[in-house]
């Protein structure tokens, strides 16, 4: 019986990295197979591009590589038969796909989103909706390459740092590295508060490349500043000037090994081609190549609120949070992911693109610290740890379908809201200072969950959720630069019955 | 080249330089190794028409040369 398996198209890797390249690739695994071994870890690699290893899991193999829907079919197949605890996706989105999803905020025109969500969920691949996939209950990390890579070095050099990783103390992960832009410090500090205690966040600006390469020695990375599509830098942010904050040439030389990285950043975790940037690497691939161990960021525009903590700041806190309770990365990112969707309202498409986007790279196997309380110093010559962790599994199994069972989701969009709620809400908006024409104006039915949606039907109640979006453009002042600055919000008004019964705002940052 | 907002809404929603190609696909502009946020040598460029090399990123076109065309 494995304990952990690692997903792998040895077909596409050897087209990648050629035959030599998969042999090197296979050996690296090896050595990773025999340290987890002594961690009393039974590890496996299947190759999903092989009939006969699939057809012993009752799934077929991958013919195209590049094609989600297969791809998640085997995963399924090989979940099903084994049940491990823990899926390790081998190699980067060129090798195993991410499951392209449904933008549920398409006015930011990200288009699809990348995810690896649906590979930690039983919900079959038959649909492009996250909401399908909420019932999250599998741990899954990926180990990635770099996309597009010809030669195995950097994948290799991942798979020895998760095989030579050894647990620390969690005051080890205590000393923080904490980075926001200065335009959202109050919530960054809330954040860095609730995961570290009283520490104080480093602010951009004033600080940012380069000198931030010599604040990067803390084991645990907090970072709250701006991304971009295929790009090696983040970004602070004051006064309509978006300083440099950190490169990935920032990493490679300032990072330790051992990290954990937590990066709320727009397209924070995007495995890009690094030959589209001159070779510089995405930040998360620099952070991994430099021995972090764990990597938890958004494939695409993550959302926050203007003040206080939602969406991207509350799920890259559950994780850290999880991780430096001793939980293994993989079960800090499937709990992050429940925490999200037990306690936020999955009605706002905002909350389901964020669920979507966020993804754990590293082997979710490592712990980055162990619980160190006496009791479980006490137990743990008592304890079969391999029976624990099973136990655990069985109870987040159920815990995460009961979370998606009881939660809403937006549904169908309303071609035409109800004239009261649509008024409501534009007045709403109004008194908000947000200037919302009608074509700025979205509503959606909002459907189940099992036991929501029963609930909803029990109470003869019908509920919408109506989402704003001001596309007001303020001219820049006399005599400064030419153009216009957006100044953008966001409203998102949940209603029951054409009743308004809660309004969330996120603003542009 | 139009002046256009990006992610608007999100945590990264500012204003950026779009390139509208004469099919009509859109593009975010950039330039290799630029300010993804603020690039004031890219603002010059609105309202203009380029002809630009580089590579096309998603929905980005990350630029390592231009010229711009003369207006008739």
């Amino acid at each position: 019986m494995s304990d952990k398996i690692l997903i792998s198209n040895n077909s596409a890797l050897q087209s990648k990295y050629g035959k030599k390249g998969l042999a090197a690739v296979l050996a690296a695994v090896r050595a990773l197979v025999a340290a987890d071994r002594k961690r009393g870890l039974v590890t496996q690699l299947i190759d999903i591009s092989s009939a006969a290893a699939m057809k012993k899991h009752k799934g077929k193999a991958v013919t195209t590589p590049g094609d989600d829907g297969e791809c998640k079919d085997a995963v399924d197949a090989i979940y099903a038969a084994l049940k491990p605890d823990f899926l390790v996706l081998l190699d980067a989105p060129d090798v195993i796909p991410h499951f392209k999803l449904t933008n549920p905020v398409p006015k930011d025109k990200d288009g699809d989103i990348p995810s690896d969500l649906p590979y930690a969920s039983d919900a079959p691949s038959t649909s492009r909706d996250t909401a399908k996939y909420a019932a999250v209950t599998r741990v899954v990390g990926r180990l990635p390459g770099l996309t597009g890579a010809d030669n195995p070095e950097y994948l290799v050099a991942l798979l020895k740092t998760a095989a030579g990783f050894k647990s620390l103390k969690r005051a080890n992960y205590m000393p923080a590295f904490a980075l926001s832009a200065a335009v959202w410090q109050k919530s960054t500090a809330l954040s860095v508060n609730k995961i570290f205690g009283a520490m104080q966040a480093t602010i951009c600006p004033p600080t940012g490349t380069p000198g931030v390469q010599a604040m990067l020695a803390p084991l645990s990375h907090f970072i709250n500043c701006h991304g971009a599509e295929v790009d090696p830098q983040f970004y602070g942010e004051q006064a309509k000037s978006y300083p440099i904050s950190m490169t990935s040439a920032d990493v490679a030389k300032g990072n330790r090994k051992n990290a954990i990285i937590a990066a709320e950043c727009c397209f924070g975790a995007q495995l890009y081609d690094p030959s589209f940037t001159g070779g510089k690497l995405p930040i998360s691939n620099a952070y991994l190549r430099a021995g972090a161990i764990g990597y938890f960021g958004s494939t695409t525009t993550a959302y926050g609120p203007a003040e206080g903590n939602s969406a991207a700041d509350l799920i890259t806190q559950y994780f850290l949070i999880r991780a430096m309770q001793g939980a293994s990365l993989g079960r800090a990112c499937l709990q992050a992911r429940q925490q999200f969707v037990m306690g936020e309202k999955m009605e706002d498409p905002v909350n389901v693109k964020t669920l979507a986007q966020f993804l754990l790279l590293g082997d979710p196997s490592l712990h980055p610290c162990l619980v160190e309380t006496a009791d479980a110093a006490s137990s743990a010559t008592d304890i079969d740890a391999s029976g624990a962790r099973k136990a655990r599994r069985v109870a987040l199994g159920a815990f995460g379908k009961a979370a998606a069972d009881s939660s809403g989701f937006p549904g169908r969009r309303i071609a035409s809201p109800p004239k009261k709620l649509h008024d409501l809400v534009q007045q709403i908006a109004s008194k908000r200072g947000l200037s919302a024409k009608t074509e700025d104006i979205e509503a959606f039915r909002i459907v189940g969950g099992e036991d929501y949606g029963k609930e909803m039907k029990a109470h003869k109640v019908a509920q919408q959720v109506v989402v704003v979006t001001d596309h007001h453009m303020a001219t820049k002042a006399k005599g400064a630069e030419k153009g216009a600055l957006p100044k953008t919000k966001v409203l998102v008004a949940h209603a029951q019955d054409d009743r308004v019964i809660k309004v969330v705002e996120y603003v542009r940052r | 080249m139009t002046s256009e907002r990006i992610a608007p809404g999100s945590k990264s929603d500012h204003g950026g330089v779009v390139l509208r190609t004469d099919s009509g696909e859109e593009y975010i502009l950039r330039r290799k190794g630029g300010n993804a946020f603020s690039d004031p040598t890219l603002d010059e460029l609105v309202g203009k028409t380029i002809e630009g090399s580089g590579v096309v990123a998603g929905r980005t076109f990350i630029m390592d040369g231009w010229t711009v065309e003369k207006e008739n």
